[in-house]
């Protein structure tokens, strides 16, 4: 069985999806207010894992030079695919090789053109989150493919939607288009004061998610729904007052919807990053 | 499903304070263990060695023994030597005190009778009866012919049983 472990600001989600019959598990620790340091933490995850017998891990990084990146190569040959993904690292990651590690996957191919995901992150980064936990992870995501994997796992998959994952001080915004994320991005600086979001927070996100659908192409700026994750999502209202700001139905996202899972269910959209991390165990 | 993965070999974690105490205890446990099983086997060699010396001990008593006997031995060997020195010394002056004796007694005149002899290392005396000196005086040419003898006096020392008793001086070549 694959745990998916998604460590927030203030507590340790995870997700245990098992192969075979058994049902599904899903859980968070709460980290104490006085003493959230990487020594607690990673004392925590040692308990945790002694006490699950956690064997295979995967987790989302995010934060501190996390890039993703999505786009289209109309070419198929794999020297020139691998080319392109060079190019693309180079100018539009800034993909260091003495200072990152790069990580591509190429996705279904519309048309001509096939689509690639490319990541990187710093090293010191990677070995840093990494060794907060007592043995070496299974697979690393990254919190924004994570998040596109839940949404094309769910019904959302075929269709063109724009996503928030919104947690007390994080965020992340991915849009699906038929199948293919093609946009991913982190979003820095965000402090959720409230579970139930002021007039003013969401004029400032009404702003922020206008700037961000910017970023699309013109012809994939037509979207169909806006969904909310995380934190944020545990007030549905928050999911319909965002999605209005882009003119959209706004929804809460349920990562285990159709899923026989024991644990939190009602608090489905904290694992969204979590449970597809555990997906990772199908991969 | 997008399939990236960052995972990198996890760098080594930096040793604790704890680490360090339980290496040098590792550390401390393995040179006390090292020095212990050493210190057995040198032991053991010590033991080793101390039979081989005790042997040599036992075999340098035996040597001292044996180069005792073999002194007494040689301290035998000397005095046997030294007797058989002597017996030969003793053989020679019986040969020649045969060899004298039968010169003196072979040059006697007629009646002339040789009473006593004694030899010395380059002399004997001799005690002879003569009926007249003249016998004594051919006797004496007849010794001193026979070129054992170089120098002869004669002394006469009164009369026996009716004859001249001469004392012989004679020094020997």
């Amino acid at each position: 069985m694959t745990y998916g472990i998604d460590i927030s600001e203030e507590e340790i989600r995870w997700v245990r999806l098992p192969k075979g019959e058994n049902p599904a598990a899903c859980g968070r620790i709460q980290l104490e207010d006085n003493d959230r340091s990487p020594r607690r933490i990673r004392q925590v995850l040692k308990e945790f894992f002694s006490r699950e017998r956690v064997s295979r891990f995967v987790f989302p990084l995010c934060g501190q030079g996390v890039r993703a990146r999505v786009f289209a190569s109309d070419k198929v040959d794999i020297s020139e695919l691998e080319d392109n993904v060079a190019w693309e690292a180079k100018f539009m990651l800034t993909y260091d090789t003495r200072r990152d590690v790069l990580s591509f996957d190429p996705l279904r191919s519309v048309g001509s053109q096939t689509w690639i995901v490319a990541v990187a992150a710093p090293l010191e980064v990677i070995q840093r989150k990494s060794g907060l936990f007592p043995k070496n992870p299974t697979h690393i995501e990254t919190a924004l493919t994570a998040l596109a994997n839940a949404v094309l796992r769910s019904k959302w998959g075929e269709k063109d939607i724009i996503i928030l994952h919104l947690d007390r001080s994080r965020g992340f915004l991915v849009v699906v288009s038929h199948g293919n994320p093609i946009l991913m991005q982190e979003i820095p600086r965000v402090n959720l004061k409230e579970a139930r979001l002021s007039e003013e927070a969401l004029s400032l996100w009404h702003d922020e998610l206008k700037i961000r659908r910017n970023f699309l192409p013109q012809d994939k700026r037509r979207l169909d729904h806006f969904l909310l994750s995380g934190e944020a999502a545990l007030v549905p209202e928050n999911a319909r007052a965002l999605g209005e700001c882009i003119d959209l139905t706004g929804e809460v996202f349920d990562p285990f919807e159709g899923v026989e899972i024991e644990g939190e269910k009602d608090k489905a959209p904290l694992f969204t990053l979590a449970y597809a991390c555990a997906l990772r165990n199908e991969a | 499903m997008i399939r990236i993965d960052l995972a990198v070999p996890r760098r080594r974690e930096r040793l604790t304070t704890w680490h360090y105490l339980v290496i040098w205890v590792c550390v401390f446990l393995f040179v006390v263990v090292g020095a212990g099983i050493g210190l057995v086997f040198q032991g053991r060699r010590l033991k080793s060695i101390e039979q081989e010396n005790a042997s040599l001990r036992a075999t340098s008593d035996s040597l001292k023994t044996q180069k005792t006997a073999v002194a007494h031995y040689e301290n035998i060997e000397a005095q046997y030597r030294e007797l058989l020195g002597k017996i030969e010394d003793a053989s020679r002056y019986n040969e020649r005190y045969l060899e004298v004796m039968r010169l003196l007694d072979a040059k006697l005149g007629p009646r002339m009778k040789l009473v006593s002899f004694q030899i010395e290392a380059d002399s004997a005396t001799a005690m002879v009866l003569a009926p007249s000196n003249l016998e004594v005086r051919r006797y004496v040419d007849a010794l001193l012919g026979s070129a054992m003898f170089e120098l002869i006096t004669s002394e006469p020392r009164g009369s026996r049983e009716g004859l001249i008793q001469h004392r012989l001086l004679l020094r020997m070549r």
